[in-house]
């Protein structure tokens, strides 16, 4: 068993690896939040981690994320009852108590709002993950590529709103909790995929916290770009697309009949060396697709990383501009990701790309 | 979709954008100019793109470039199948980073705004029945051709036209006149005759021809050089009309100018059986109106009339219509400015202004001189400077007998009337007859070997009033080598100290002084 002790290196390592994973897509404002996780955490004197198979097989685990635009935590703070009530309202639903919590992801702050979670309720966390990256979609999960159901899923706002969804199909749960969203002032609290510890071990990514820490450790170690690159290679089996200098960002036209949920851009960079090779990155909430003087080198849902040269951390692809250099590595996702079904979910399709990942892309 | 006629005809790339289908499509990079478009595709995914066959045209639906992204996968993807060209929607390419691909991976990629089915139709049509795109370059070709006047610029339009073809308008020794020479360097060539105005050959026409160019296409470039070559032949004949019509113009306005009865030189002066120049008779009726007009003539054409004025005139030394010409046309090259007119026989300009002046017109006459570089001995004359240019026929007189004498020994480049003194009387001597009858009254004298040496000591002793030792001193001899010439010249009848005949032998050698030894080469430097 491991236990997380606030503010010491474990938790250090875990924001660091939140953050890459997120490809740097948190922000200052999403970070104060941490405090006062933190400070909840230290209140209980810690969440234990338990493996998936720390607890009796029946047990009930759900899943506790911040839906919407954690930014809007900043303008419309949590009034410190949303877990209780959100986890109070699903164990209604579902008819029994929840006896662990994990995470639906590990990247930016949803890394840790298990962990307030599991402290508010006195519950464990399971080490385990849902996406092994980060997707927009609440539906975008190895738990519902396992059959898992999204739902019942509960919803509270910061003002005392409870909402709890019960949808056959996981993209009306997903408008559904998008609309609660923006009617709630931007941000809800979820708790959501209510399953037993068995059906757990089946389908999720198992020993991903454990992970996500010791990478984090190792990324913390390493000084400059290269010894970045190099850690995350050994770590997570990346590798790097190369290097070079921004040289356009453009406006994308959406994809017709194209659910994205961010303004479609395109990134391109020069890269290093004679000749220069173009390497265009398609983005919508992070690096969608990467193509190397015209061919497909890498797609989601591998995770597209941007890495400034300079100071070795990674940059959010929203935050770029002409003329930084950066590095730009692929993550390669989960097997799990790579099955049809993966693919058919959160492909590039998926997200409103009519190309399909040919053997022998990336090579 | 598929097409073909003969296996070797199909249309390239860049006739298309010249002429084709594509010609109304922007060409954000160009590929192989010999590329050959064997059929077209019309893709609505990247699928389609990989499986087109070599040289294809593949033009993407608006469905299969949602993006420059799937613009540039569908460049990679058809240079991988080694693909004609890429014909994408314009709106599908915002940046140039696509154009930047495209230039590395050296791929046609056409932009265009219009409907991508009926490009792919109407370039499927072509690719099928390329003649019909070549008629219309043969047609285009010929209504730019008609538009110029030179043969630089019916090149230039045929070397804009013809697409992915080199040509090049060369003389009979092959010297390039006008367009690429690079026509000429190339393996394969088609050469059209071009005749002159006397329907004789003067000139080709030769345009390269690209690597495995089809028959038809071979027939439409010779097509389209005989198009050319009429236009070209009026081009020269023009030319001759031109220069020949301003030339007389030039020679009746000078006329005018100095009037007929002050002309440069007399008659006896013109050599027989050269031309003369027409004169104006409305001049000689009408002295004062005839010069004003004239002037006001002479002012339209960019001559100086105003000011002081100082006569200039050239002489060859061997004088003929083919060096004269040479000279004519050089100085025009050279100056345009002050005009080199043939008048009554000699070469005549002038310059004029308030800032003129005799030595400073003999310095820019000697830099002409250097710059034309004829390869026959020209020698000029500057006369005095004249008040103005109604005085000029009184100075050009001046310069005609300084260009003259300047062809006498000792040779000058220039000499200056002012310079003269008396030598300017022997200029106006007919010397060529005196020489004449010379040679026959002095037969032993034009017979020695040693004629030359002896002829030019008589003059010295002579010139020097029978001072052997400035006579000596000016030969660069000892004054007994002058003793024993004087000796030997009496032998042959020639005394130069009898009194009586003094005069007339000292005309006589000297106008045999002029004469070049037989059969010598004419000397180049001064």
């Amino acid at each position: 068993m491991n236990r997380l002790v606030v503010g010491g290196e474990h938790l250090a390592s875990m924001r660091v690896w939140a953050d890459v994973i997120a490809n740097g897509a948190t922000t200052v404002e999403v970070w104060h939040q941490l405090d006062a996780i933190c400070e909840l955490v230290n209140h209980v004197g810690g969440v234990t981690i338990l493996p998936v198979d720390g607890l009796r097989p029946d047990a009930t685990v759900a899943a506790f994320l911040v839906v919407g635009a954690p930014d809007a935590m900043a303008e419309l703070p949590p009034s410190g009852d949303e877990i209780p009530i959100v986890a109070g309202a699903l164990a209604q639903r579902i008819g029994r108590q929840l006896d662990a919590v994990v995470p639906l992801d590990l990247a930016g702050i949803n890394a840790f709002w298990p962990l307030a979670a599991a402290a508010e309720l006195g519950l464990a966390v399971i080490d385990s993950d849902g996406m092994g990256r980060m997707f927009p979609m609440v539906g975008q999960t190895i738990y519902a590529l396992g059959g898992i159901a999204q739902c019942p899923m509960a919803l509270a706002g910061a003002s005392g709103e409870v909402v709890v969804i019960d949808a056959p199909q996981a993209d009306t749960a997903e408008r559904i909790m998008r609309a609660s969203v923006r009617a709630a002032g931007g941000w809800m609290m979820a708790a959501c995929y209510p399953m037993s510890l068995a059906e757990l071990s089946g389908v999720g990514l198992t020993g991903m916290v454990s992970k996500a820490l010791a990478v984090g450790a190792a990324i913390r170690k390493s000084s400059d770009i290269v010894q970045l690159e190099q850690v995350l290679a050994r770590q997570t089996g990346a590798r790097v697309l190369g290097r070079g200098r921004i040289v356009d960002i453009s406006g994308r036209p959406m994809p017709d009949g194209a659910e994205t949920l961010s303004h479609p851009s395109s990134v391109i960079l020069e890269l290093f060396g004679d000749p220069a090779r173009t390497l265009r990155l398609e983005v919508g909430d992070a690096p969608l697709l990467a193509f190397l003087d015209g061919a497909l080198v890498a797609a989601v849902p591998d995770v597209l990383l941007t890495v400034d040269v300079g100071t070795a951390t990674v940059v959010e692809i929203s935050r770029v501009a002409v003329g930084d250099r950066v590095s730009v590595l692929v993550v390669p996702a989960s097997p799990e990701w790579h099955t049809a079904a993966g693919t058919n979910l959160a492909g590039p399709r998926a997200f409103g790309f009519p190309i399909d990942v040919q053997k022998g892309d990336g090579q | 979709m598929r097409a073909k006629s003969a296996p070797a005809d199909y249309p390239s790339v860049a006739e298309l954008a010249r002429f084709g289908a594509l010609a109304e499509a922007e060409a954000i990079s160009r590929g192989d100019p010999h590329s050959l478009v064997r059929q077209v595709v019309l893709a609505s995914d990247l699928d389609t793109v990989r499986k087109s066959a070599p040289g294809s045209a593949v033009v993407l639906h608006p469905q299969a470039a949602p993006g420059e992204w799937a613009v540039e996968s569908a460049l990679r993807v058809a240079w991988e199948r080694n693909a004609a060209c890429l014909v994408t929607p314009r709106a599908a390419v915002s940046t140039g980073a696509p154009a930047r691909l495209a230039q590395r991976l050296r791929v046609w990629l056409f932009s265009t705004v219009s409907d991508p089915c009926a490009d792919a139709i109407e370039l499927a049509a072509q690719v099928a029945l390329p003649t019909g795109a070549r008629f219309r370059i043969a047609a285009r070709c010929a209504f730019d051709i008609a538009r110029q006047h030179s043969p630089r610029g019916i090149l230039g339009a045929l070397n804009a036209q013809l697409p992915d073809t080199e040509v090049a308008f060369v003389d009979l020794g092959g010297s390039v006149i006008a367009g690429r020479s690079g026509a000429l360097a190339a393996s394969d060539r088609i050469t059209v005759p071009v005749p002159g105005p006397d329907n004789r050959r003067w000139a080709e026409l030769v345009a390269s021809v690209r690597p495995g160019a089809s028959p038809t296409w071979r027939e439409s470039i010779a097509t389209v050089l005989a198009l050319a070559t009429a236009p070209l032949a009026l081009c020269r004949a023009r030319d001759r009309l031109a220069t020949s019509a301003r030339r007389v113009h030039e020679q009746a306005l000078v006329d005018a100018i100095v009037g007929t009865h002050r002309a440069v030189a007399r008659e006896s002066d013109v050599p027989q059986g050269e031309s003369e120049s027409p004169t104006d008779p409305e001049a000689g009726n009408d002295p004062a109106t005839g010069l004003a007009a004239a002037l006001a003539s002479a002012q339209e054409l960019g001559w100086p009339t105003e000011g002081p004025v100082v006569g200039v005139c050239l002489r060859l030394e061997r004088d003929s219509a083919t060096w004269r010409e040479l000279l004519l046309t050089r100085w025009a090259e050279y100056d345009a400015t002050h005009p080199l007119i043939l008048h009554n026989g000699v070469l005549i300009s002038w310059w004029a202004g308030e800032a003129v002046s005799v030595a400073g017109t003999e310095r820019e006459v000697r830099r002409m001189l250097r710059r034309i570089d004829l390869p026959v001995p020209v020698a000029g004359g500057i006369g005095d400077q004249a008040p103005g240019i109604a005085s000029l026929a009184a100075t050009l007189q001046q310069a005609g007998m300084a260009a003259r004498a300047a062809l006498m020994p000792p040779r000058q480049q220039t000499a200056q009337f002012a310079d003269l003194g008396i030598r300017a009387i022997l200029s106006l001597l007919p010397l060529a007859a005196i020489a004449k009858v010379a040679a026959t009254s002095l037969p032993e004298l034009v017979s020695a070997p040693e004629r030359a040496v002896l002829v030019r000591t008589a003059c010295a002793v002579l010139d020097a009033g029978g001072s052997l030792s400035v006579a000596a001193r000016e030969l660069g001899v000892h004054r007994n080598t002058v003793l024993g010439r004087l000796e030997r010249l009496r032998q042959r009848g020639v005394d130069t100290s009898d009194p009586d005949s003094r005069l007339a032998m000292h005309v006589a050698l000297h106008a045999l002084d002029q004469r070049p030894p037989r059969n010598s080469r004419p000397e180049r430097s001064w």
